[in-house]
């Protein structure tokens, strides 16, 4: 416990606590009604973005292992929320505590999630880079089809419920910022542990760093477990919001924008993933708003500018650039 | 020495096949407790496999390896590490995104301390280290930038952090010129009179194997063809026949032969 109140008091948590800070106050002055529905939900997506970039970046920026297959936990955490929501829909309509029955279903899609990823991650996690990926995809696949084969709901794989709440958007500006605190704490806690040191090692040389004494094996399952843990977090309270769940959320754009986002905040770094949602999130917004036909064209530009001139993404640029303020950026 | 009569490390009948390819062929010998063992032959005669046999990158098809009366053969790299031998890498390995401090402090976070060490105590470690071998100026700058003496020397460091009691060297004096040799040398030799770890190296460089070697063990396509003191390896026959084929080396032998 002393370990972690270390952890969390160190000078590169400073930017994480002000961002918890930030949409904290956000969400109290929405909750008062200082502020519109439409401004809140900028920063409830803004909140996702970052939430699924941190999840991506445990195992792919901090471990070096790239998966294209990452939506598939956001997609299992979604999918058992809405199953469970549509399931006791008549006793939420009669009054039943829809968040208890929102947190099982989260519960049981994060659980399924950390259990496939430690099971799948065995096997795939033995491949090294473009084999891993494509794994990954491979995995994603699998598990869409699967889910589209459910009849359940409204077939085709698609469930809807219904919450009614007198405050329900305000709330779940709420559920969003816990999510939001949880991701960003487990994420800097592993970057900045022991635990974390030893996936730079990994993601630097694997070889060099198993005879050092690092568990190659275990680290990289368990960097897979925790990654798969927050993104199926997202999925659940994306579902809660959507009131559905449909087989989109499976598909490999999702896991693109989260690599993406990495790869423009820059690989390696806790701050890299939060920066590159923001920014990714800006672009995707203007982009949508003025020139709809060309948000995607513009935006893969941008990856192919950064991907050429700026390899280390704008984390790394602010490292290299200030090394004064890499205390704060790590 | 008392202590130097304690083997620390025990390699018996070690075979190691690749495909067709007879890399070590029946291998055996002992290393005591504090003597240096220098590693010799020609290219390809299976040194480095040796090493990746011992530190458990390799498993090998017969034989066992014994390190303080501990059957080690098979045992995964990382938890051979832990138990106390740390190598070195031919061609470095360092972690080049990391800073050349972070690079050491893995090396004290997960070596033998494994798990009984805070990140204060393996911070304070490493910078002791980093002054031991000269790196200490370059602690915050990224591995990847130090020039190859200099990452040779990291390699050496994030070694010694682990704390082993046997340390691999893997021709740490290639690619070196004469005066980074020299320096590198002394080195080597204050960790032998300061931390007292026992030491096997893997060398090119004659003049400082027979110089600083207690003992040397030849291999020769894979077979253990001499051992013994520097001088008695020297004029065995059969070593200068197998340096014989590589004119080279045969060259650099007879020159080791007439300074020693």
């Amino acid at each position: 416990m002393t370990e972690i109140t270390k952890y969390l008091t160190k000078p590169s948590s400073y930017i994480m606590w002000i961002l918890i800070v930030i949409f904290g106050i956000i969400g109290v002055q929405y909750y008062a009604g200082y502020i519109s529905a439409s401004t809140a939900a900028i920063f409830m997506d803004l909140m996702k973005f970052i939430g699924i970039a941190l999840s991506l970046a445990v195992i792919m920026s901090y471990t070096g292992y790239v998966s294209f297959g990452h939506v598939v936990f956001f997609g299992i955490g979604g999918f058992f929320t809405a199953y469970e929501l549509s399931k006791y829909s008549q006793q939420i309509l009669q009054g039943a505590n829809p968040y208890t029955i929102f947190l099982t279903g989260m519960l049981i899609g994060v659980g399924l999630s950390v259990l496939l990823a430690a099971t799948v991650g065995a096997a795939v996690l033995r491949l090294r880079g473009a084999f891993f990926a494509i794994a990954t995809i491979g995995l994603d696949y699998v598990i869409l089809y699967l889910e589209m084969t459910y009849r359940g709901g409204a077939g085709g794989g698609e469930i809807y419920f219904n919450v009614t709440r007198p405050k329900f958007l305000e709330e779940t500006y709420f559920v969003f910022f816990i999510a939001f605190v949880i991701t960003l704490i487990v994420a800097y806690i592993v970057k900045v542990s022991k635990f974390g040191y030893g996936l730079a090692a990994i993601r630097e040389d694997e070889d060099a760093a198993e005879v050092i004494g690092v568990d190659t094996v275990r680290y990289k399952i368990y960097a897979f477990m925790i990654a798969a843990g927050l993104a199926a977090i997202w999925g659940s309270v994306y579902s809660w919001r959507q009131f559905n769940f449909t087989p989109e959320n499976f598909s490999l754009g999702i896991s693109v924008d989260m690599i993406v986002m990495n790869v423009i905040g820059g690989l390696g770094t806790f701050i890299g993933p939060i920066i590159g949602a923001f920014i990714y999130y800006i672009i995707y917004r203007l982009t949508n708003t003025y020139l709809p036909q060309l948000a995607y064209i513009i935006l893969g530009i941008i990856v192919v500018a950064v991907v050429s001139f700026l390899p280390e993404g704008v984390a790394g640029l602010i490292r290299s650039k200030f090394p004064n303020l890499r205390k704060y950026v790590e | 020495m008392a202590e130097r009569d304690i083997v620390i490390l025990r390699v018996e009948k070690v075979t190691k096949r690749f495909g067709g390819l007879l890399a070590l062929s029946d291998v055996t010998f002992e290393v005591n407790q504090g003597e240096i063992l220098g590693l010799i032959g020609p290219n390809g005669a299976g040194k480095t496999t040796l090493f990746n046999v011992i530190t458990g990158v390799y498993k090998p098809e017969e034989g066992r390896v014994i390190f303080k009366n501990k059957d080690i053969t098979g045992l995964r790299p990382h938890k051979i590490a832990r138990m106390g031998i740390a190598r070195t890498h031919q061609i470095v390995k360092p972690f080049g995104d990391l800073t050349v401090l972070e690079n050491t402090m893995i090396g004290a976070l997960y070596g033998r301390r494994h798990g009984h060490i805070t990140e204060e105590e393996a911070r304070d470690i490493a910078l002791e280290i980093l002054e031991f071998v000269g790196l200490k100026e370059k602690a915050d700058l990224p591995a990847r930038i130090l020039n190859i003496q200099e990452k040779k020397r990291l390699e050496l460091a994030r070694a010694l952090a682990e704390e082993p009691e046997l340390l691999l060297l893997d021709e740490v004096l290639a690619g070196l010129n004469p005066s980074e040799v020299a320096k590198m040398l002394d080195l080597l030799r204050k960790i032998r009179s300061e931390k007292n770890i026992t030491m096997i190296m893997i060398e090119h460089v004659m003049h400082a194997v027979m110089n600083l070697a207690d003992r040397i063990v030849v291999l020769h396509f894979g077979r253990k063809i001499a051992e013994g003191t520097p001088e008695e390896v020297a004029s065995n026959p059969e070593v200068i026949t197998a340096y014989l084929g590589d004119p080279e080396m045969a060259l650099k032998f007879v020159k080791a032969l007439k300074k020693g």
